[in-house]
């Protein structure tokens, strides 16, 4: 007798269609390739497993398809019990839009259709399914009542319940969180762990905190799919990565199925929780080789083949080593020391350095080509910090890399000290042009690109400007140069905290919006990011290097007093001198983390 | 010495109450130029131009052909420095009433040489049609808005912000051309403006106890500059003249005082105090007044080598010195 | 009798390139760039009151101050400045000499003023000041007449004055700092009591703009600033009076008009791309511009000095 599996989850009918990237609003991007395929999370992983060799109770509802019987194309597999398959005539069967945009991955709109009435009468109903399986494998993008009755009836009969998580959104987090005890392994990816947990999850490191924080709501394993770096397994015991297994990639769709299918399959068959991961992964890799959700899931003997050649090659503990560990380590000491250094000097401005540091430990410790012993050193990357009252900033920075003594941090704007309210490049080394007039820097930031270029030198100069600063015409001169001079070894990045010391931005009555539809009707190359996040701060420098015949822009949303809670978006910490009681506060906060 | 804190903001207020032609016009600056009291109480008022100043000085000038009265605020720096043109042209050619409030004077700010105003009078001073006022206590912050308003065309003033010491009493306002004489004497002659006059009176009190001679007199109206009250006891001085400004030396108050002697054949030494052709850096102002010489000591120690004379006064006896708010020596001239 | 607008800006050029002429040189291609923009404002589309009879411009006055109470601006050309009319700011100064043509085209200012252009003591300068006729604030300094313009649409709204305000602008206006200021600020605080014409007649000084500082693309700069710009044709009166009435409710009003900085006189295509000032080198080319002057002149008009090409 075949071991069986209940799988609850969706039917959709995917409408792929591969683009390079997406259109902006307003835009067409013309697509590549187009397909109807048949999908839905729980027809993918019912059809994974049957391949698998598993037996499958599909507990779903469908509708009319558009193009008729297509979504059951896949689902008529002898391996697939379709008893439990609930037909609505009054309703279409879910359809999922998605995008395929180069190898970045998907995104995806979804109609729920006919998934969103599956009730938890209709899993009552099917209760005998779930009582005679050896796991349940539920995915939470239908009904959560449906979803809940599952879980608590696989629970009641201690039946392992593997939850694979989709389409958080705001009001079904908290449902999803309170059926967590009854889990016994969480998948999900790094996007959507972060809705369930109100986080970002770009790298390791928050993926191990996020995981953290479903592990208190009972769940006992978490496993975060990150994309190519692998699979982030968190348990009570610690965490590890699991790297993929590389592959000639045409279409991510479908990989996250295949791997939750693969894992479910390993554990009923006993193995480990990190062989099954290692398993998943492998079919996770083979099922990115084929295009569409279903068709390239493999079946046992092709994953067998798969395992034999590439080895499982167990958890390998990451040691937090990795680059965006050691940035985060590094911004944290930069914002104690900034908020040390306000703190004595009684003055200065906290808000905009601790919004901005995130992006200045990117530069210094990552993104720029700087020598601290050679600091005058002629093919060096520059830096010109045009909101120079960050200046905190960038002297923590300085610092840390080298270029001043710690010493000097704490007697900011002190007599005798080489750091003042505004840095000055004739007192410091490793300060490129002194800054403090606001919208001054990206004139300055031209002439030293364009000198580059005449001497054919390889610099990049980076200009890191304020959000209320753009609202100067200074600027907007600047911005026309570069374009004018095709200044691509520029790269600004605009701070956009959204504060300015009149309040909000909104709030002073002049308007620096639309800031991304402005920088490109003056042509330059825009980049959105989230000016807190590692890897799209890194990932936007590395983008900003391969453009050519345009200056980049990033636009980095922010906070102000980021990092420190009571600082975070508030107005007052513009350039407020801090208490001994504030940054007492302050630094004990940032150790604590 | 009686401290008084956002003078302005609380005047301002008070003060443009039944002025409905006056806008306030601010660059991003609301409560560091002390407007905010204003744009609390008077909101249809208040103008928001952004961190934009040359199209608010421009705008400033149509809003003042319409027969409005702006009072910007922002940095002096903003105003003469990143707005020159404009405010060549916009405003000051046609003699418009627009009113610049330019704030963080000379080393009154540790925002370093970006924030510092330290040749705005010499610059303002050039443009024809601008009157220059420069605040140098509370009293003359709260008073000086009827003068403002009485000078039919643009009106640049030095302000000050924050706590600011009251040095003169406050039933004498700020009167337009008329030098305050905080001291008559005949050894030698100082000229102070601004915030040095209170270092100045330090310095005058402690000298004056050691018995030597002097006619001190503050300056806040530096253009048009009456010189009246000081062709006399420049004339009469034993050794010369001292002037002490919070900007260079070149085209401030030192300046102005050496081409009226020279124009008026006044054969004196002069020396002048504030920053020596020099930019300033980023610190407090105490400690910025000593470094470029021109606090109480520097006072002292350029009238000893003046007079050849050795007053032997310590740090120490000049803080001791407790300034109350002044009269005037004498009464106004009918001016 | 009226005359139509097309004769209008027709009377602009010719009066221009009469002057350019005289002068041995002068700001001609302004003139053809601006003729029919200038002529359509003046003559359809700005609601500006009448001065009575042509206005014979005044000597010049001195130059503002406390002290001079017989300072006057050029803004009585254009009308009573009470709440009904619209007012007019032209900022490029060095159009002036268009300007008072047009002004006498249109019936505001005295022939005879002309024969004081450029002439030491009057107020018909060669590069207009807030005294010279039609002109009304201090334009010189490009990039300054729209902030104060949009001061004065400021006031106006303040004062609820139904009037608009119009501005002309020359392209090379948006090189400047100062002007996206002041689309920021207008747009932020929806005046849209303003209506701004520019010249875009790719030229300025040195040469092409986009050889010199590209400011392409316009139209999407001004729209991402807040303003409803939108791009005509410069030398087609209709296009430009329907341009004048997009709606644009909240938003200023920016009417690109292209142009062509020879329009009118193809003899100026020679001095392509350095337009900015005709200078006539010798008594030959004179003498084709008294060609074009002929051409362009009613019959009655004798152009003195023609050497006629053998033949003719």
């Amino acid at each position: 007798m075949k071991d069986i599996i209940t799988v609850i989850g969706s039917i959709n009918i995917d409408a792929i269609v591969k683009t390079e990237r997406m259109p902006e609003r307003g835009e067409t991007a013309v697509g590549d390739e187009m397909f109807f395929q048949p999908g839905g999370k729980g027809a993918n992983q019912a059809i994974a497993l049957a391949r698998l060799g598993k037996s499958v109770n599909l507990i779903a509802r469908r509708g009319k398809d558009f193009i008729d019987g297509l979504a059951m194309k896949n689902l008529d597999h002898p391996n697939i019990n379709q008893d439990y398959i609930i037909y609505d005539g009054g309703e279409r069967t879910g359809v999922a839009l998605v995008n395929t945009i180069g190898k970045k991955g998907n995104k995806v709109i979804l109609y729920s259709g006919a998934n969103k009435k599956l009730s938890s009468s209709d899993i009552e109903k099917a209760k005998e399914a779930i009582f005679e399986s050896k796991a349940v494998l539920i995915s939470t993008e239908i009904n959560m009542d449906a979803v809940k009755k599952a879980a608590e009836l696989a629970k009641s009969k201690e039946i392992p319940v593997i939850l694979n998580i989709a389409a958080v959104s705001d009001d079904r987090r908290e449902a999803i969180l309170s059926i967590l005890d009854k889990v016994e392994i969480l998948i999900t990816n790094e996007r959507e762990g972060g809705h369930l947990t109100n986080r970002v999850i770009s790298h390791v490191e928050t993926g191990y905190v996020a995981g953290k924080e479903l592990l208190k709501k009972g769940v006992k394993n978490v496993i975060v799919t990150m994309g190519k770096e692998g699979a982030l397994l968190i348990t009570e015991k610690g965490s590890e990565i699991f790297p993929g297994y590389a592959n000639v990639s045409v279409d991510t769709v479908g990989a996250g199925d295949a791997f939750c299918a693969a894992l479910t399959m390993a554990r009923v068959e006993g193995m480990n929780i990190e062989d099954a991961i290692n398993m998943g992964n492998a079919a996770a890799s083979i099922a990115t080789t084929k295009i569409g959700p279903q068709d390239p899931m493999p079946d046992r003997e092709t994953l067998d083949k798969f395992m034999k050649e590439r080895g499982g090659p167990g958890g390998v503990y990451k040691d937090y080593n990795d680059t965006i560990k050691m940035l985060e380590i590094k911004a944290q000491k930069l914002r104690t020391n900034i908020i040390k250094m306000l703190g004595i000097s009684k003055s200065g401005h906290p808000g905009g350095s601790l919004s901005a540091i995130d992006i200045i430990t990117v530069l210094y410790f990552h993104t720029m080509k700087i020598d601290s012993k050679n600091p005058l050193w002629d093919d060096r990357d520059k830096f010109v910090l045009s909101k120079g009252h960050a200046s905190p900033a960038l002297y923590a920075a300085l610092a840390e890399r080298g270029y001043i003594a710690e010493e000097e941090l704490w007697k900011l704007r002190k007599i005798d000290c080489i750091l003042c309210g505004h840095p000055d490049m004739k007192k410091i080394a490793g300060v490129d042009m002194t800054t403090g007039s606001l919208g001054q820097g990206l004139s300055a930031a031209n002439g030293m690109a364009l000198a580059a270029k005449l001497q054919k030198k390889g610099t990049r100069v980076y200009c890191m400007l304020g959000d209320g600063e753009l609202e100067e015409g200074q600027i907007w001169e600047a911005a026309m140069t570069s374009y004018h001079r095709r200044l691509d070894n520029i790269c600004a990045i605009v701070d956009y905290n959204g504060l300015q010391i009149d309040g909000s931005i909104g709030e002073v009555k002049s308007g620096v919006e639309p800031l991304v539809e402005k920088w490109k009707a003056f042509n330059w190359n825009v980049i959105e990011i989230d000016g807190h996040n590692y890897e799209h701060i890194i990932e936007a420098f590395e983008e900003a290097k391969k453009v050519k015949g345009i200056p980049t822009i990033i636009i980095a949303r922010t906070l102000k007093g980021k990092g420190v809670s009571f600082m975070e978006r508030h107005v007052d910490y513009h350039g407020a001198p801090l208490t001994d009681d504030e940054t007492a506060r302050a630094i004990k906060e940032l150790g604590d983390k | 010495m009686e401290i008084l804190n956002k003078t302005h903001a609380f005047n301002l207020v008070k003060w443009a109450k039944d002025k409905p032609e006056v806008l306030v016009l601010s660059a991003d600056l609301k409560s560091s130029t002390e407007i905010d009291e204003f744009f609390d109480i008077y909101p249809d008022r208040f103008i928001s131009a952004g961190i934009a100043e040359q199209n608010m000085m421009s705008f400033a000038a149509g809003l003042s052909r319409e027969g409005f009265i702006p009072f910007v605020h922002t940095f002096a720096v903003f105003i003469y420095r990143r707005a020159f043109d404009q405010v060549a042209m916009s405003i000051a050619y046609s003699n418009l009433p627009v009113k610049m409030f330019g704030f963080l004077p000379g080393i009154t700010t540790p925002g370093g040489a970006t924030h510092q105003a330290i040749e705005d009078i010499s610059l303002m001073r050039a443009l024809p049609n601008m009157t220059i006022f420069e605040c140098g206590d509370a009293t003359e912050v709260e008073t000086i808005l009827d003068p403002v308003m009485a000078v039919k065309g643009p009106v640049y003033i030095r302000m000050l912000r924050g706590d600011i010491p009251r040095l003169f009493d406050k039933n004498e306002p700020f009167k337009i051309g008329v030098n305050r004489i905080l001291s008559q004497g005949t050894d030698i002659v100082i000229i102070s403006s601004g915030i040095c006059t209170e270092e100045a009176i330090k310095a005058v009190d402690a000298m004056k106890a050691k018995g030597l001679s002097i006619e001190h007199q503050h300056i806040s109206t530096l253009k048009p500059f009456n010189s009246k009250q000081l062709l006399g006891p420049i004339s009469t001085s034993k050794y010369g003249v001292i002037t002490v400004e919070n900007h260079t030396v070149i085209g401030g108050l030192g300046s102005i005082v050496s081409e009226c002697m020279a124009e008026n054949g006044l054969p004196k030494k002069i020396a002048k105090l504030g920053l020596q052709d020099k930019f300033a850096h980023g610190a407090s102002k105490a400690y910025l007044m000593k470094e470029y010489g021109f606090d109480a000591m520097a006072i002292i120690k350029q009238t000893e080598k003046m007079t050849g004379m050795n007053f032997n006064i310590s740090e120490a006896e000049l803080k001791q010195v407790n300034i109350i708010p002044m009269h005037s020596a004498i009464k106004a001239e009918d001016l | 009798m009226d005359k139509t607008t097309a004769q209008i800006a027709a009377g602009i050029r010719r009066r221009v390139l009469e002057h350019t002429l005289k002068n041995n040189g002068g700001y001609l291609s302004q003139a053809c760039s601006s003729a029919e923009t200038l002529a359509v404002l003046y003559k359809e589309i700005m609601h500006l009151g009448s001065t009575g009879a042509p206005i014979m411009p005044r000597a010049f006055p001195g130059v503002p101050s406390p002290f001079n109470p017989d300072y006057f601006t050029g803004g009585e050309f254009n009308g009573p400045h009470t709440s009904e009319y619209d007012r007019f700011i032209f900022s490029p100064a060095h159009y002036a000499l268009a300007v008072y043509a047009c002004l006498i085209e249109t019936g505001r200012m005295d022939e005879k003023g002309l024969e004081h252009f450029n002439v030491d003591g009057f107020s018909v300068e060669m590069i207009g000041a807030e005294h010279s006729p039609g002109m009304e604030v201090t334009n010189g300094s490009l990039g300054q007449a729209l902030s104060q313009a949009a001061g004065i649409a400021y006031a106006r709204k303040l004062k609820k004055e139904a009037g608009k305000v119009w501005v002309y602008m020359s392209d090379g206006e948006f090189q400047i700092g100062q002007t996206w200021e002041a689309f920021q600020f207008m747009a932020h605080h929806k005046l849209d009591n303003m209506g701004v014409f520019v010249d875009v007649n790719c030229h300025q000084c040195e040469g092409r703009m986009v050889d010199v500082m590209n400011i392409e693309p316009l139209d999407a700069r001004l729209n991402a600033f807040g303003a409803e710009a939108l791009k005509v044709y410069g030398h087609d009166i209709k296009g430009l009076l329907q341009a004048a009435s997009t709606p644009h409710i909240g938003k200023p009003l920016v009417v690109l008009c292209a142009t062509n900085p020879f329009e009118g006189i193809p003899l100026l295509k020679q001095n392509a791309p350095k337009y900015h000032y005709v200078r006539i080198k010798n008594e030959q080319e004179k003498n084709l511009y008294r060609l074009e002057l002929e051409r362009m002149s009613p019959r009655t008009l004798n152009i003195p000095g023609i050497i006629r090409p053998a033949g003719n």
